[in-house]
């Protein structure tokens, strides 16, 4: 009998050992999930086999006061050590305290092997006891994090400093903090299955539509791939089109732009590890609106959204409107400008479509560089590329003195557009435009436009249409959107996301 | 796709009407609304778009009737009724294979027309066969999608409409001389009606409504879309008549190819930082040259997959397959003599899917609901 127990036994162990080997090539998901044992030995055994061994893992052993063997299992630098040493070891060995358990904010017990190994490598410590077949999970995550900084991408002149850091509790913190609203909801998920990142998807309950929620968990639910880096994973994995040049999905930096966006019936999603959160759905107002729009006065703002849309034509057409006016419409020109301008180009052996593509490219080099530079030596590169984009190009004969200025133009004005990732999306739609309005002027310049239009058209994000509220045309909306109404005239809100609880401002008194 | 059905709006409506008669033909238009009625002209759009009311009263008509059918729908039901279904896929095949005819030859007409114009007065060197070309190969582009992208680019690009009502004008005050309308007389009633049988052409395109206004939200204004649509685009017509009379006088018109490009052209003072705007202003019109072929196209290929009842995949492929005798069709005219005259001819057939079918629908279809009534009346009287 006794022998036909040991075999059992030694089966048991052997199984055992093989699904604790089993993994190692695989991720979390495929970590078998053992029952922990009585015996704290073998629990610690389990665990190190699961991280094979790791250095940096710590395992602190004592006896409590019940002189019981005890282990405190964690992952060096993970962990705040003073709350383990004080909170937990002391707590437990200290006669004097008669409790027995630690003080820890966060206190669950499990009794699987994956719990426990996914909460070890979060940065929680693990405890044990000899004879209680689970862990206790503390959490002691403490790791050194950025502080809360000013947004890097991101500035305003007016409006809050204040933009999200790499740490996700942080985050959704600064947006708790703006947004005292119980309806507000939190969704945790975990995508990765090497990375196991957190991510919160938030939204207003009562006011975002909740197909919409919906649609956006079953989208992330979807996602199974191995590591989520930064948000812009989620972003190109869950986007409606996904060979678009056009950003679906809108990121931001800017805690004050997540609330806002909420109130307006969208989904806010923050990813662990990034400062970049993501709002869905996004429309093409993106482009040119800035939190900033809604802390001036509206005079102003409107103004300064009619200067984006501008900047944003520059950065697009300028280049290829040289082109084609200097090549196939010099009749259009005054005379007195076409004149200067053939003067400056009478040294130029070049076609104007070689002379605009090599300046422009030259402006794209500087501008890769400059980002790559360490600081201290950045400045460099403005000198030189002031040297010789500018000042020795022209004296060279390489360029025209007036395609500086229309390179120097549009740099800038692709720098005004409020979001980066949409700013990148005209910086490189430039370049086909300039083909083609060297091929056919004007012509050339309008069929790409219309290319775009009708792409810009199929798009939708979330199934809101990308260009609404122009189209499908929607009155409602178009108060914000070339022009920012005054605050007492936006009483409802925009309708084009499906809004439950459309009225921002019940009634209006006059101060 | 049938999810998608009624969804467009009463301005959609309006946008995808307007934009699809007003195209190329304007840049003609002076010219050929002078040659017969001289400085009376302007009247002769007027007169044509008054043609177009009857057929577009029976579109309505229709559509109220069959709310949320397209025409490749309701047309066997009206020509064979509830008893004789089979007579009815049999009738309306000729009907529904002119109209699908009628607009693939337009798209081709009206896709060479602009080459013309491209190709003559700004890209010199520019073969004509590369202008086609790339203007269908946008239209592929389009017909690549789901008819609610077609709807949505018409109504994006619906701004530029007001192109000849607002620029034109503005840009020939200056060279008016206002003496050239008068005198106030018609000549000849025989010209007249020559003249406005010949603009009609201009407003070919209402008949794609037979689609759109089954597609249509349910509770769009239908009539209120025609009636503003057609008005809209009847004012632009007589106006840019009237301008082309005003600048040039109606006999030295009809020595211009593209009078209301020459009108452009005259524009001495357009101001801030353009000397001459004729490139600029082609370029703008462009877009609504687009929208004018690219609807009958698009709408030629979406009646095709209506009709078989097809998806998306059969629009796609279809779409792609046609565009090859559509390149022989727009580049068949030998010159542009050859291509007027090829567009006349194209006038007088259009009659016949424009005006005749949906006239002929609409009448056939008083006579059954007479009918049903009738036989609803008997019963009552029976009980």
């Amino acid at each position: 009998m006794s022998q036909f127990w040991k075999a059992w036994q030694k089966r048991k162990d052997t199984l055992q050992e093989k699904a604790l080997h089993h993994h190692t090539d695989r991720s979390m998901e495929n970590i078998s999930d053992i029952e922990l044992s009585l015996v704290i030995d073998e629990n610690i055994m389990m665990i190190e086999k699961g991280l094979g061994d790791c250095d940096d893992l710590v395992i602190r052993r004592f006896r409590d006061k019940r002189d019981t063997d005890c282990a405190i299992v964690f992952l060096d630098g993970m962990v705040d050590r003073n709350i383990i040493s004080e909170f937990i070891i002391t707590y437990m060995t200290n006669p004097q305290i008669p409790v027995d358990l630690p003080a820890s904010n966060e206190l669950e017990s499990t009794d699987g092997l994956r719990q426990v190994i996914r909460n070890v490598l979060s940065g929680t410590a693990v405890l044990m006891r000899n004879g209680e077949s689970k862990a206790y999970l503390n959490n002691t995550r403490g790791w050194d994090r950025r502080s809360v900084d000013e947004p890097q991408t991101e500035s305003v002149v007016r409006g809050p400093r204040d933009g999200f850091c790499e740490t996700l509790c942080v985050n959704s913190a600064l947006i708790r903090f703006r947004l005292k609203d119980p309806n507000l909801r939190v969704r945790h998920m975990v995508i990765g299955q090497r990375t196991q990142t957190d991510i919160y998807v938030m939204y207003i309950e009562g006011i975002a539509h909740p197909p919409m929620v919906q649609e956006v968990l079953a989208r992330m639910e979807k996602i199974n791939v191995d590591s989520i880096l930064e948000s812009g994973y989620i972003e190109q994995l869950i986007q409606d089109r996904r060979w678009s040049p056009f950003p679906q999905i809108q990121n931001t930096e800017r805690p004050d732009k997540v609330v806002a966006n909420l109130l307006e019936g969208k989904v806010g999603i923050l990813v662990d590890g990034t400062p970049f959160a993501l709002i869905a759905p996004a429309v093409f107002s993106q482009f040119y609106q800035s939190p900033e729009d809604y802390y001036e006065r509206f005079y102003i703002a409107t103004l300064l959204r009619f200067i984006r849309i501008i900047s944003i034509s520059i950065a697009l057409l300028l280049p290829s409107l040289y082109i084609a006016f200097s090549a196939f419409h010099p009749e259009m020109i005054p005379s007195r400008l076409v004149i200067a301008m053939a003067a400056g180009r009478s040294t130029v052996p070049f076609p104007s479509l070689v002379e605009a593509l090599f300046m422009e490219l030259a402006i794209e080099i500087l501008r890769e560089a400059s980002v790559r530079l360490p600081g201290p030596i950045g400045p460099t590169i403005g000198i030189v590329g002031a040297l010789v984009v500018g000042e020795a190009a022209v004296s060279a004969g390489l360029v025209s003195p007036v395609m500086v200025i229309i390179v120097a133009v549009t740099t800038i004005g692709s720098f005004a557009s409020p979001s980066y990732s949409a700013a990148i999306a005209i910086r490189m739609l430039r370049f086909p435009v300039m083909l083609l309005a060297g091929m056919f002027g004007l012509y050339g310049i309008m069929l790409f436009l219309i290319v775009i239009l009708i792409h810009l058209s199929s798009l939708k994000s979330f199934g809101v249409p990308y260009m609404s509220p122009l189209s499908p045309l929607n009155l409602r909306g178009m108060k914000d959107l070339f022009i920012r109404a005054p605050h007492h005239l936006l009483r409802t809100r925009p309708t084009m996301f499906h809004v439950h609880d459309e009225i921002r401002m019940r009634e209006d008194e006059k101060p | 796709m049938e999810n998608q059905r009624g969804s467009i709006s009463t301005w959609q409506l309006i946008a995808i009407l307007i934009s699809s008669m007003i195209g190329v033909g304007i840049l003609t238009l002076p010219r050929t609304a002078t040659t017969q009625m001289q400085e009376m002209g302007w009247l002769g759009p007027l007169i044509g778009g008054l043609i177009a009311v009857i057929p577009l009263m029976s579109i309505i008509y229709l559509s109220k009737q069959y709310p949320g059918l397209t025409f490749v729908e309701y047309a066997p039901l009206i020509f064979g009724g509830k008893r004789h279904q089979t007579w009815g896929k049999i009738l309306h095949f000729p009907w529904i294979l002119a109209y699908l005819l009628f607009q693939f030859l337009n798209t081709g007409m009206v896709a060479r027309g602009f080459g013309e114009v491209i190709v003559t007065t700004v890209l010199l060197d520019t073969p004509l066969e590369v202008i086609v070309l790339t203007l269908f190969m946008i239209v592929l582009y389009l017909c690549m999608h789901e008819f609610e992208v077609l709807v949505r680019v018409n109504e994006l690009l619906f701004p530029i409409m007001f192109v000849p009502i607002l620029i034109i004008p503005y840009v020939t005050i200056n060279s008016a001389s206002w003496y050239n309308l008068l005198p106030l007389h018609i000549d000849s009633w025989k010209g007249t009606a020559e003249t406005a049988i010949g603009t009609f052409t201009m407003y070919t395109g209402f008949e794609l409504m037979m689609i759109y206004f089954g597609l249509a939200m349910p509770g769009a204004r239908i009539a209120l879309a025609t009636w503003g649509g057609l008005s809209f685009t009847v004012v632009s017509y007589v106006l840019t008549v009237a301008a082309g009379i005003v600048v040039f006088g109606y006999e030295e018109l009809q020595h211009l190819i593209w009078p209301t490009l020459e009108m452009v052209k005259t524009a001495q003072r357009t101001g801030w930082f353009l000397e001459r705007m004729e490139s600029a202003f082609l370029t703008i019109w462009m877009a609504s040259v687009f929208t004018t072929f690219g609807n009958m196209y698009y709408t030629m290929i979406y009646a095709t997959r209506l009709w078989l009842k097809k998806g998306i995949r059969f629009q796609r492929i279809a779409a792609l397959v046609f565009i090859i005798p559509l390149f022989y069709v727009s580049l068949g005219p030998q010159n542009i003599v050859e291509f007027f005259a090829y567009a006349q001819k194209l006038t007088y057939f259009s009659y016949l899917p424009t005006v005749l079918f949906p006239t002929l629908l609409a009448v056939i279809q008083l006579f059954r609901a007479r009918g049903a009534h009738a036989v609803a009346d008997d019963k009552k009287g029976g009980t």
